[in-house]
């Protein structure tokens, strides 16, 4: 009786300890993948693309519209990475 | 029998003291990552002076006046900027006085993210950071600053781009009778002296 305590304790322990590793992994991931290219010098026109006014975020499809936020220019005011 | 029973309590012990090691050293590796205060360690509030150009006025005549997609906000730039490419549903201008070099820019996105008004100076800072850019400094912020229409938090800081160019920005988010909008005004440090006059006017255009 005392030993499967001991056996289930031991179960527990080790299983915390895998989840705090797992949760170290995932949390240094985030900042790893920074652009590289210099500041768009592209591009004037008349304003933004098309007209998307969706409240799921803003597409950051950097190759699409190779603004300068997305290319290592002044951060734009896109809450969202 | 005791002897082994000793032996196994003594290793979940030592198992349990390894498990809270790794779970605290978990919690203090993002430190690191986090983005520095103010240098001065003052409360973000008592930096309001430094927002005292903030005046609500409607944008010179000559200026360009640039609406969002979402019609909820105007963006007002000098005439000798020019509307460039940004993302879906925003608005950019930018002055690039040999055609390539940003020297001076302006945009405004409708609010996207968790970023709120009474969370506006961590919150963009922390995202800049999370989106490459390095050496991110507060230098002021202010909350309870009045724009047209409406309201505003705002933050100044200085950062890194990834491609290793320097900005100062003025960054504020606000509460209008139609939306709540972000507008960023940024320049390069050599640039600021004489950018920053347009930047703050067309803050101080903003309207959502």
């Amino acid at each position: 009786m005392r030993k499967s305590r001991l056996v289930a304790a031991t179960v527990a322990v080790v299983a915390a300890l895998a989840i705090a590793a797992a949760g170290c992994g995932g949390g240094s991931s985030s900042s790893s993948s920074m652009p590289t290219s210099a500041p768009a010098a592209s591009a004037s026109g008349s304003g933004g693309a098309s007209s998307s006014s969706s409240t799921a975020g803003i597409p950051q499809n950097n190759g699409g519209d190779h603004d300068a936020d997305n290319n290592g220019g002044p951060s734009d005011g896109d809450g969202n990475i | 029998m005791a002897t082994s029973s000793r032996v196994a309590r003594a290793i979940v012990a030592a198992l349990a003291v390894a498990s809270a090691a790794a779970l605290a050293a978990c919690g203090s590796s993002t430190t690191s990552q986090e983005v520095s205060e103010s240098s001065t360690g003052a409360p973000v509030q008592m930096h309001a002076q430094a927002f005292a150009w903030l005046h609500p006025t409607p944008p010179p005549s000559s200026w360009h006046i640039s609406t969002l997609p979402n019609g909820k906000a105007q963006l007002a730039f000098p005439a000798g900027w020019r509307s460039t490419v940004s993302d879906p549903g925003t608005r950019t201008a930018a002055i690039r006085p040999d055609g390539g070099r940003i020297a001076g820019y302006l945009n405004a996105t409708p609010q996207q993210g968790d970023e709120t008004l009474a969370d506006w100076s961590s919150f963009r800072l922390e995202h800049n950071q999370e989106e490459g850019d390095t050496d991110v400094k507060l230098v002021a912020a202010a909350q309870d600053l009045m724009f047209r229409g409406g309201h505003g938090s705002c933050v100044i800081d200085d950062y890194r781009s990834s491609s290793g160019h320097q900005y100062r920005e003025i960054a504020c988010i606000v509460a209008g009778t139609n939306a709540t909008t972000v507008i960023v005004g940024a320049a390069p440090p050599q640039d600021w002296h004489g950018q920053s006059p347009a930047l703050e006017r067309s803050i101080s255009a903003f309207k959502t």
